[in-house]
């Protein structure tokens, strides 16, 4: 009689840790000797299959086996209330046996995971066309498939005293720069917050400056991305419900490859290559360019061009930059718009927005044809790069260069370049040098930047980007 | 350090405007200028971009003052838009601007680091008024209407490849002559046309010029030929008379200088661009041909240097070879009247190489 008084309230005491939430079962079970106390949150676990397991173990105590606890699916610890707290809070089925003060914890997951699709910000034409979900199980499923090696280390953090949440850092232990690892462990250690849901934060923590315009991790969705990364030595970091992948240490033009150049062909590979450092180019000097030829060095126009140029500019009200900008924000206006939109909508509003719009802001004056041509060029050139950090900050340095075309014409454009190179030349990626093949000048790896170079001559295996040397035979021609 | 950047930063936003910037729409195209000068006055004619329905076309405005420079500021004040040389195609002198020191005319050109210097200058014959102003009968703008001829006269060697900036080059050599192109009106049709080259001996318009053909011959004695250099020759056979061009294809000169003498030889290889008496693949004719070139050619080639040296106008530039490779004949005395007085014989040695695809 007492001891079913002191159940029902231990039955209490725990239904009070968790605030008396609904969806949380606890039930009394009948034991070998006494009783067992399952909980578990309802939401998380399917509540057939805790019977099942439950009776299985159940027979096994009944048959008298010492360690009746230890299944593929549980096991069985001493009691403490936190360690009650803690399985309950990540899923787990808790079996708690006040006689023999031991609490079993059940491995019963269920809660809904997407199924992959190909991740909507990266498409590829040739190659998997598989995407990572929000559930790092799944996601490090996915990576063992194509990585089928013992190699491939996996290890988990818990983060945010209040979110709990799991983090995981995967790296290939004979490739990857022990230093690097290291380094990442620490960062990670060191991440002092008690809300951790995204992995932007995680990026904040992690990046040598944050205040650079310049990403220095590569987010990406993509399996097939992270395992060729994972291969060149780098670390990928996963945050449980995020489908996106930190991978670092990369270089600048890490992310102006992607996994199209490795499936096409050789020469293929390599012009989409240069195409895509070509528009980076383009993307950010060609409105500075214009402004700084149509404000200072009208000279520089060949003369059947000067005429339309003329024509063109005559009758603006307004200065080149205030011209650019009036575009370039109503271009930044329909893309952020586009995004927020409804699918059926979007396309309508897109052509409203480009065509109609586009059109009549030339007619009415407020903005040249010209200038439309340069920022429409501009747009759909920063889109070229195949990540999407990559080209918002593209989007975002030209403003500055715009800024310095305006007040100094060239001069201005060459003293914004010296200071945005001067920029890249500081920033590191997890203390590698960002512009690494260029600058230190490695000539082997420097012609991967332009050329993609066919699978079977040797590569050199990068593990850092300053030691060097270290040179391995790639896979052979097969 | 980290407070100043900001206010360095927004204070350099009122500095728009002070510096050298010039917008292109507050500027007017100039792309065709004529000079006139008389002793000390000056007068520029300055055709500048009126836009109109989305279209552009030139009017004229008409500056006096005492220096090149002076005629703009005057113009500037009568044109609604300030003039702006920076997309020059023509420049045109009158001969009697031409026929003064012509360094004078050209320094406000030269000084301002905007002008264009692959602009084209021409000498036009008599008062300046009619090439600048466009008649009716002209359906193209002027600027391209000169822009347009010059081009295909240089192309067909009539012409010298030269611009402003090769001008700079050349009045300042004392061993080598400017020879500019040579405007003149067409009494028949009213529309400029090219005539020729006009001869400058030192730094001034001698007021003598060359014909197209003489000028062809120029271009290629200094052997800077355009892209096609032809000669056309009657060949009499028999009493008939049968047209015969010749397009130069390759050639090699040979300049032998001694004292008060230069033997110049050329050896040329020519494609025969028409000879309806045809049979070309007969040796015998072939050589009768080749021996006919060589001939009138040479007489020719004669007559345009003695012409030169009349003008004591050195526009081949044997004036460099001598300052380069004989001090002595050079130390003589003023290159110009050294060059009049020498005895220059040139022989061309003609022979075919192609001919076309009839033989």
């Amino acid at each position: 009689m007492d001891e079913v008084k002191s159940n029902a309230s231990l039955i209490l005491y725990i239904k009070k840790l968790f605030h008396d939430s609904t969806d949380l079962s606890v039930r009394e079970v009948t034991w070998k000797d006494g009783v067992g106390i399952v909980c578990f949150f309802n939401t998380m676990t399917e509540s057939g299959e805790v019977n099942k397991q439950i009776d299985i173990i159940r027979k096994r105590a009944m048959d008298g086996l010492t360690d009746w606890g230890g299944t593929a699916a549980s096991s069985v610890e001493a009691f403490s209330v936190q360690k009650l707290v803690d399985s309950v809070s990540n899923g787990f089925v808790a079996v708690y046996f006040p006689a023999s003060n031991l609490i079993m914890t059940i491995t019963i997951p269920s809660y809904e995971v997407r199924s992959t699709s190909e991740p909507t910000n990266e498409f590829v034409i040739r190659g998997s066309h598989e995407g990572f979900v929000e559930s790092t199980d799944k996601n490090i499923s996915l990576l063992r498939k194509h990585l089928a090696i013992p190699d491939l280390v996996i290890k988990d953090l818990r983060l945010g005293k209040e979110t709990n949440t799991k983090v995981t850092y995967v790296y290939i232990e004979s490739i990857a720069d022990k230093e690097v690892v290291e380094d990442v462990k620490n960062r990670l250690e060191n991440i002092d917050t008690p809300k951790i849901y995204s992995i932007g934060q995680i990026e904040d923590y992690l990046e040598d400056s944050v205040w650079s315009p310049f990403p220095q991790f590569l987010n990406t969705e993509r399996p097939d991305r992270v395992v060729a990364n994972l291969l060149e030595g780098r670390i990928a970091i996963f945050t449980d419900q995020s489908p996106a992948v930190l991978v670092a240490p990369v270089t600048f033009f890490t992310f102006f490859e992607s996994p199209d150049d490795f499936n096409g062909r050789v020469y293929v590979g390599s012009f989409f290559r240069v195409l895509r450092l070509f528009c980076f180019m383009l993307a950010i000097f060609l409105p500075a360019f214009y402004i700084a030829v149509v404000g200072f060095h009208s000279e520089i126009l060949p003369f059947e061009l000067s005429k339309k140029v003329k024509i063109a500019v005559q009758d603006i009200p307004y200065r080149p930059i205030v011209e650019a900008l009036i575009v370039e924000i109503f271009i930044e206006i329909i893309r952020e718009a586009t995004i927020r939109l409804p699918a059926p909508v979007g396309p309508t509003i897109g052509i409203v927005g480009g065509l109609v719009i586009g059109d009549a802001i030339v007619t009415a004056g407020l903005v040249s044809n010209l200038m439309v041509i340069v920022v429409a060029m501009t747009a759909i050139a920063s889109y070229v790069v195949p990540n999407l950090e990559m080209n918002t900050t593209i989007r975002i340095i030209r403003y500055p260069l715009m800024l310095a075309a305006t007040l100094f014409g060239f001069f201005g454009i060459a003293i914004a370049t010296l200071i945005l190179f001067i920029h890249m030349l500081n920033q590191s990626s997890l203390k590698q040098p960002y512009l690494s093949p260029v600058i230190p000048f490695d000539p082997t790896r420097f012609k991967n930047i332009f050329f993609r170079i066919p699978f079977y001559k040797n590569h050199k295996q990068q593990q850092t980007f300053t030691h060097g040397g270290n040179k391995r035979k790639g896979g052979g021609k097969t | 350090m980290k407070k100043i950047v900001p206010i360095f930063i927004a204070c350099s936003f009122l500095l728009v405007g002070c510096w050298d910037e010039q917008l292109y729409k507050e500027v007017s195209i100039v792309p065709l200028v004529g000079i006139e000068r008389e002793s000390e006055k000056f007068t520029g004619h300055y055709s500048f971009s009126v836009i109109s329905n989305e279209s552009i076309s030139f009017s004229t405005v008409e500056g006096n003052g005492l220096s090149v420079r002076d005629t703009r500021l005057n113009a500037n004040s009568k044109a609604s838009e300030t003039l702006d040389l920076s997309q020059l195609q023509v420049m045109l002198l009158t001969e009697e601007t031409a026929k003064l020191n012509i360094n004078q005319t050209f320094d406000a050109i030269f000084r301002t680091p905007r002008t264009r210097l692959s602009s084209r200058v021409a000498i036009v014959e008599g008062d300046i008024t009619p090439y600048i102003e466009k008649t009716e009968n002209m359906d193209i703008e002027l600027p391209d209407f000169y822009k347009d001829i010059l081009k295909t006269d240089i192309e067909f060697s009539v012409l010298p490849d030269i611009d402003i900036q090769n001008v700079a080059g050349i009045i300042n050599d004392d061993a080598i002559d400017l020879a500019l192109p040579f405007i003149k009106m067409d009494e028949k049709t009213g529309i400029p046309k090219i005539s020729g080259l006009a001869l400058f001996s030192d730094k001034a318009y001698t007021g003598r010029t060359l014909d197209k053909e003489e000028s062809i011959i120029v271009q290629v004695l200094q052997k800077k030929p355009g892209k096609y250099s032809m000669f056309t020759y009657i060949w009499k056979k028999e009493g008939e008379p049968y047209p015969l061009t010749v397009e130069l294809a390759r050639y090699k000169k040979k300049w032998d200088i001694q004292d008060g003498k230069i033997n110049a030889t050329y050896k040329m290889k020519f494609n025969i661009e028409e000879f309806p008496y045809d049979h070309l693949d007969n040796e015998k004719n072939r050589k009768e041909i080749e021996g006919f070139l060589s001939k009138e050619l040479t007489k020719d080639f004669n007559k345009v240097t003695k012409k030169l040296q009349e003008a004591k106008s050195d526009a081949v530039g044997f004036g460099r070879s001598v300052r380069a490779f004989h001090p002595r004949l050079w130390n003589k005395g003023n290159w110009h009247d050294t060059f009049s007085e020498l005895e220059i014989n040139v022989k061309v040695e003609a022979e075919i190489s192609r001919t076309g695809i009839l033989n």
